[in-house]
């Protein structure tokens, strides 16, 4: 195992443990405003470590629970486009023929759209709370996916497994997913553990336009937003959550590189 | 007839502490055929490399020299021995389609070395386009067209003709027709002999298939797993090898005459 | 070719229409109208004055009316009218234009003027301390949430230092400036929009450029062309450059939809007076027209990038460009 997949791992479990048990680890409550003089907009010291925002929160422990929010959007949303992509990748380069033709024409049109514009759009709309920001971000970026399993599945496809199993007489749903699938599996891993860092980015960036996690809920995003105005002044509330999101986002792709080196030797030898 | 152009002495050569070149040891003569026989893996390109000094950088020189006209070309500074490639040594590669730049016209892929190491005017250049692609047998259309629109055997003759330009007195030949028809291969191959007749430089050929040695060569020298294992005129080699490896080799050329057995179907 | 560079080019249409579609179908579904969105709480506005407003912009037609309507109008290039203010929406988006291609333009600029040289050096000098250092910073800039150093560029530049204006394009007193002060001013402006929006597409194209570059030379014709005796400089520029330049070219194309995106996020943070901003207003003001309107340009720009892209391959590989003539 090497070097970038244990320091990737090491810092992803730190944050999910921090996110799970966060009413242990935040120092204070979140949503606890202090508007006595002096509280607000406090530097961080040893009782707020990285200070507090502008209606006298802990900038810490809304960071915290932020990363609650950073982490589940990042896999929920991509265990849906996970779901949508393996199962159309499947189905198109396992039929090809006119199947194929018009999931790949789909592809295209995905490919297409303005996805940040789009995604704001739907947002704004349909309101912006955790649940939409994760079905959106899920729903618009499954393209990448449905063309690698496609790929790996227009190579597997001519396997002799592949063709005894037809010959047995095995149901079409059954190979694709019980034989094929766990062999192409591998280029997925790494695409999906890159794809959660680009739904953090997304996220956060939604949040801190407005369009995410509305406050005071607190997510990392947003926490930049407060900061955006006190920017000249207050500026731990512009270090931490951007370093926190940072860090977040090295550390999957790190595992997400990690994996890649691990599996593509493996993949060539399989060939 | 004696005055070797290019001698190999005791070169051995090693990657990842394995001895891929051992102990080999020949010599060329202007106007001869030196045919490099073996089976792939043999260490026969390897060789063709370090007569240029474009091994790998990964492989160790342990010992050996090579002499080119007389200087040990590992002595040679970097820019000296760049002015002999191309000019004194030339070689040509195996695959005809990857060894030509897909985006830059033959015409120009030829004229490059020329323009490299002699200062010609642009005319002379393009007099000795024309002159070249002549000598292979090639229109001179060919120069403006890109590798992609040529066939293989034209292709082949483009890297002769680059390999050609500029005079050089040894021509390293890496199975160059190993990737073509049959047919083909023997054009090339007569090609080769009659340009070498009317220049007189040294040819050292590699191969790994017997009845092409005995088509062109003059003297033969087999390598296996990276040692030469027999030297000799072709006569000698071919009509009374010494080695049984040589003999196993020799053997699977199909001859003229063999009885075949079709297989029942 | 000509005919494949035809087909790409109509392909556009459908595209654009099937994509103005979908999009204008998610902004109906939004519950509330903006009738109520923007008089609901004002007891002033009467009930009726709500209805003549829903009549006047067609909400209350069926949406597929409503999308055929808005159809017709846009092929004659009208977008209709804004919501907010009342003025003709492509008005809106044409004052606005020139400062995002402004804008998007120098950021490409600096994007291949930038990155490509960068990753030739990485690949030519692989390994060395240059290399290292960029692929740290590379790695570094895949992660980092681009909006957050445009944050830090306000911070550090902008305030710390006092070196760069941080927001708008021009400062109130540009009719009094001359020619060239107000073109140096603009950009002394440009500068850190331009840091944070070329940024992310730098790390990309950087380290796609070092790859293309290590393929390019570890292919057969780069080894003749040093058997040939040639300059190592000749090698790397006429023969492994120029054919790692072939997918570098095709990606450029590709640098634009992200542009695209980018340009919602940093208009608004350092108040650049385009059309990202106005858009990203518009979402927020439910402000339909103009919505659209920004929309279908944004569209329009990414297809455009995507149909660059695959035809500027076609036009520079000599292999598609010239079919055989034999």
């Amino acid at each position: 195992m090497n070097k970038r997949i244990i320091f990737g791992v090491t810092i992803v479990s730190m944050m999910a443990l921090a996110a799970i048990f966060a009413p242990l680890v935040a120092t204070c409550d979140p949503l606890a405003m202090d508007l006595s003089p002096g509280a607000r907009l406090q530097a961080p010291s040893p009782e707020h470590l990285f200070g507090t925002d502008n209606l006298g929160r802990d900038v810490f422990s809304r960071m915290v629970y932020g990363a609650r929010i950073s982490l589940s959007v990042g896999f929920i949303a991509v265990f849906i486009s996970l779901a949508i992509g393996i199962f159309l990748g499947g189905l198109s380069g396992y039929y090809g023929g006119w199947v194929d033709g018009v999931i790949m024409r789909l592809v295209e049109v995905m490919y297409c759209f303005p996805t940040f514009f789009l995604i704001m759009m739907v947002i704004a709309f349909l309101g912006p709370n955790i649940v939409n920001v994760m079905v959106v971000i899920g729903l618009t970026s499954w393209a990448g996916l449905c063309r690698l399993v496609r790929a790996e599945f227009l190579t597997l496809r001519e396997r002799d497994f592949v063709h005894s199993a037809g010959v047995q007489g095995v149901p079409d749903m059954r190979i694709i997913f019980r034989h094929v699938l766990p062999n192409a599996m591998a280029p997925v891993y790494v695409s999906a553990t890159l794809s959660v860092g680009a739904a953090i980015l997304v996220e956060s960036a939604l949040s801190f336009l407005g369009l995410g996690v509305q406050i005071p809920a607190p997510s990392w995003g947003n926490i930049l937003t407060a900061g955006k105005n006190y920017i000249d002044y207050a500026w731990w509330l512009t270090l931490f959550p951007g370093l926190a999101i940072l860090i977040t986002v090295l550390s999957f792709n790190l595992i997400g590189e990690g994996l890649r080196e691990i599996l593509d030797p493996k993949l060539r030898e399989r060939r | 007839m004696n005055d070797k152009v290019l001698e190999v002495k005791d070169l051995t050569v090693s990657i990842d502490g394995r001895r891929v070149i051992d102990k080999v040891d020949f010599d060329l003569h202007p106007g001869r055929i030196l045919a490099l026989v073996g089976e792939s893996g043999s260490g026969k390109t390897l060789t063709a490399l370090a007569v240029l000094d474009l091994l790998p950088m990964v492989s160790v020189r342990e010992k050996g020299e090579i002499k080119f006209k007389g200087r040990n070309v590992f002595d040679l500074e970097t820019g000296e021995m760049r002015k002999i490639r191309g000019d004194g040594i030339a070689m040509v590669f195996q695959e005809p389609f990857t060894a030509l730049n897909p985006v830059m016209r033959a015409g120009d892929q030829i004229s490059e070395a020329i323009v490299a190491h002699k200062g010609y005017s642009r005319i002379r250049v393009a007099g000795r386009v024309k002159e070249l692609l002549d000598m292979v047998k090639l229109s001179p259309e060919t120069s403006g067209r890109y590798p992609h629109e040529l066939s293989g055997g034209m292709r082949q003759r483009v890297i002769l003709a680059m390999a050609l330009a500029c005079d050089p007195d040894v021509l390293i030949l890496d199975e160059p027709t190993t990737a073509l028809d049959v047919s083909i291969q023997k054009q090339i191959l007569d090609l080769i002999k009659q340009i070498q007749e009317e220049n007189r430089f040294a040819i050292l050929f590699i191969t790994h298939d017997f009845s092409v040695v005995n088509m062109i060569a003059d003297e033969v020298c087999v390598m296996k797993q990276g040692t030469v294992v027999e030297k000799g005129t072709k006569e000698e080699v071919l009509g009374r090898p010494r080695e049984r490896y040589t003999r196993r080799l020799i053997s699977c050329i199909p001859r003229l005459g063999d009885r075949r057995e079709r297989l029942p179907v | 070719m000509r005919r494949y560079v035809i087909k790409r080019l109509l392909l556009i249409i459908p595209m654009l229409i099937g994509i103005s579609f979908i999009m204008f179908v998610v902004m109906h579904f939004a519950p509330g109208d903006p009738a109520s969105i923007r008089y609901g709480l004002n007891p002033e506005v009467s009930g009726s004055a709500r209805a003549n407003f829903s009549r006047m912009y067609d909400l209350d037609r069926p949406v597929l009316t409503q999308y055929a309507l808005w159809m017709r109008r846009f092929l004659s290039l009208d977008f209709g009218r804004s919501l907010t203010d009342d003025r003709p929406v492509t008005s809106k988006i044409l004052a606005r234009l020139p400062a995002t291609i402004l804008l998007q333009g120098v950021s490409l600029l600096v994007i291949f003027c930038v990155a490509i040289p960068i990753g030739i050096v990485s690949a030519v000098r692989r390994n060395s301390l240059f290399d290292r250092v960029m692929t740290i910073l590379v790695f570094i800039g895949y992660a980092m949430p681009t909006f957050w150093l445009a944050l830090l560029l306000i911070l550090l530049f902008g305030f710390k230092l006092q070196w760069f204006p941080i927001s708008g394009m021009s400062p109130w007193y540009t009719a009094y400036l001359d020619g060239f002060a107000r073109f140096k001013d603009l950009i002394w402006h440009l500068v850190l929009p331009v840091a944070a929006t070329a940024f992310g597409a730098l790390a990309a194209l950087s380290r796609y450029s070092r790859s293309s570059m290590i393929e390019a030379m570890g292919e057969n014709y780069v080894l003749t062309a040093r058997a040939k005796g040639l300059p190592e400089k000749r090698v790397i520029m006429a023969h492994v450059l120029r054919n790692a330049l072939l997918p570098i070219v095709t990606i450029m194309g590709l640098t634009l939809p992200g542009l695209v995106s980018g340009s919602f996020i940093f208009e608004t943070i350092f108040a650049w007076p385009g059309m990202g901003r106005l858009g990203y207003e518009a979402i927020m003001n439910y402000d339909y027209p103009v919505v659209m309107g920004v929309g279908v340009i944004a569209t329009f720009l990414t297809l455009l990038g995507i149909f660059l892209s695959d035809v500027l391959y076609a036009f520079v590989d000599p292999r598609i460009r010239f079919e055989k003539r034999e």
